[in-house]
């Protein structure tokens, strides 16, 4: 493994989306890179969730950026740039999906999931008990803990009211809550 | 690398445990990685789209920008040492000291320099006290500063 | 012949002269200190939980030493070199750090960072670890077990 001798001081720098997005309007495509980057992988698993498919998730994952591209210069950011990027991740998904034979967009991707080594018990049960909840209560249980997005980006991606969106989470915890396959990820 | 989100706090009233997180992550997450050729893809892409735009340099905006910059250098450093006085430098190692305690437990570690990060890549509103260098932004520049205040050997004690 | 005998005669005595300021010049001349160069690899036990963040001091007790650079570790994570103060180089303290908020984090013993050392003099130097913090994802603090492995000494 090669390693580097550094003699002096790291000074790194991580921009703000805002921050980014103002470069990019100014034509530094570098700027576009470290969004890209930034927000790559989740934009990926986004895909991958709703196509089921790892090659259309990489098709879709490409897609978006290209399309988030073509609106600089005079992009402006009015919210977080996930909640942006997502109904145009589900949008490209569910034409991507079109070409498919039907079926509904999450479940298509849990059918992809790989069976759990049984020796992973809690995860097989943890599937088991997100295949029971609905698709849209499983939507948002996945865009909180996995996306690590607010209830108010749900509502806004998913363009909902709040309390819409506090209500289906609360619906699914408390549903996963009370599923003794589930019960032990909720602490007291 | 795509920088993990942070995860916000709860407010169904129900806590749950991290490891739902990641195991969620284990069975919803996708197999492999995007390839370098996308990266490659979007990153040509880009380099064509943007560096085509025609660029608008508007000599007013840069001339307005240069005159409040000598201005507010001008005044920076003629007129606030004069009201202040420059501090003895252990009271400006204090004072620094005092504002890179992020999270306000009378110490200063690298948690502060993490927990500042975190807060700028979640794009939450940032407090002007978090603005440590002073140059009117709150960016990786402030989350380096505290960092440095954090292995500082001489800590102004 | 006598003037031959009186050549060589002073050749000798001038050369045994030579030989002897030599020796006498070589026993005088103080013996410098073997230098010599050497990593210390730092690694921290974080037990089960994903390390996001550490910060430790490192001291030497006895011997002399000089921090001469500084390394990241091997996971991804804390591969960039860590923060330190530029100050501590070419001193025998130095206060290490890093972060990183991502989420391929390390678990278990984890190889952090090297320190490379100047060591001056004979004696192998005794060092101190203290760990400052150790904090996972979510910038909790987490118990977690400081060690050093001495690289080899060049």
């Amino acid at each position: 493994m090669k390693r580097v001798l550094v003699w002096c001081v790291r000074s790194a720098k991580v921009e703000r989306d805002e921050d980014l997005i103002e470069r990019i309007n100014r034509g530094q495509a570098e700027a576009f890179e470290r969004l890209y980057h930034r927000h790559r992988d989740w934009v990926y698993r986004l895909a991958w969730r709703f196509t089921g498919n790892q090659q259309d998730a990489l098709d879709v994952a490409q897609e978006t950026f290209v399309y988030l591209l073509k609106k600089f210069p005079g992009f402006r950011l009015t919210a977080s740039i996930t909640t942006f990027l997502y109904p145009v991740v589900k949008h490209l998904s569910l034409n991507m999906r079109r070409k498919r034979p039907a079926g509904s967009l999450d479940e298509a991707a849990l059918a992809e999931i790989p069976a759990p080594d049984p020796s992973e018990s809690s995860r097989a049960e943890l599937a088991a008990a997100m295949a029971s909840l609905s698709s849209e209560q499983r939507e948002v249980v996945l865009m909180r803990f996995l996306d690590g997005m607010s209830l108010d980006e749900i509502a806004a991606s998913l363009d909902i009211p709040l309390g819409t969106a506090k209500s289906r989470l609360h619906n699914a915890l408390r549903k996963l809550r009370g599923d003794a396959r589930t019960r032990a990820y909720f602490l007291e | 690398m795509t920088e993990r989100r942070e995860h916000p706090d709860d407010e169904m009233g129900l806590s749950v445990s991290p490891s739902f997180a990641e195991d969620l992550g284990a069975i919803f997450g996708p197999q492999g990685q995007v390839p370098e050729g996308i990266d490659r893809a979007v990153a040509e892409a880009a380099r064509r789209h943007l560096c085509r735009q025609p660029r608008r340099l508007s000599w007013v905006r840069w001339a307005v920008a240069a005159a409040t910059t000598a201005a507010a250098v001008i005044v920076w450093t003629v007129y606030v040492p004069a009201f202040r006085g420059p501090l003895p430098r252990a009271a400006r190692i204090a004072a620094e000291m005092k504002r890179a305690d992020i999270d306000r437990n009378g110490r200063v570690d690298i948690i502060d320099a993490f927990r500042l990060a975190r807060h700028i890549e979640s794009a939450s509103p940032t407090k002007r006290k978090w603005d440590i260098n002073g140059d009117g932004l709150v960016n990786r520049d402030d989350v380096d500063k505290v960092a440095l205040a954090a292995v500082r050997l001489n800590k102004g004690v | 012949m006598m003037k031959r005998w009186m050549i060589v005669s002073l050749t000798g005595v001038c050369m045994a002269t030579l030989l002897t300021a030599t020796q006498v010049a070589r026993a005088v001349r103080p013996t410098e200190p073997k230098v010599r160069f050497a990593p210390v690899h730092i690694y921290l036990d974080s037990g089960d939980k994903p390390l996001a963040a550490y910060q430790f001091e490192l001291k030497a007790t006895t011997g002399r030493i000089k921090i001469v650079g500084v390394e990241g570790g091997e996971h991804a994570a804390f591969k960039e070199a860590p923060y330190y103060d530029p100050a501590a180089l070419a001193k025998d303290r130095i206060i290490i750090a890093a972060f990183n908020t991502g989420r391929d984090l390390p678990r278990g013993r984890t190889h952090i960072a090297t320190v490379h050392l100047q060591i001056l003099g004979d004696a192998e130097p005794e060092y101190e670890l203290d760990l400052t913090v150790a904090a996972d994802a979510d910038g909790r603090e987490l118990p977690a077990k400081l060690s050093l492995e001495r690289g080899d000494t060049k």
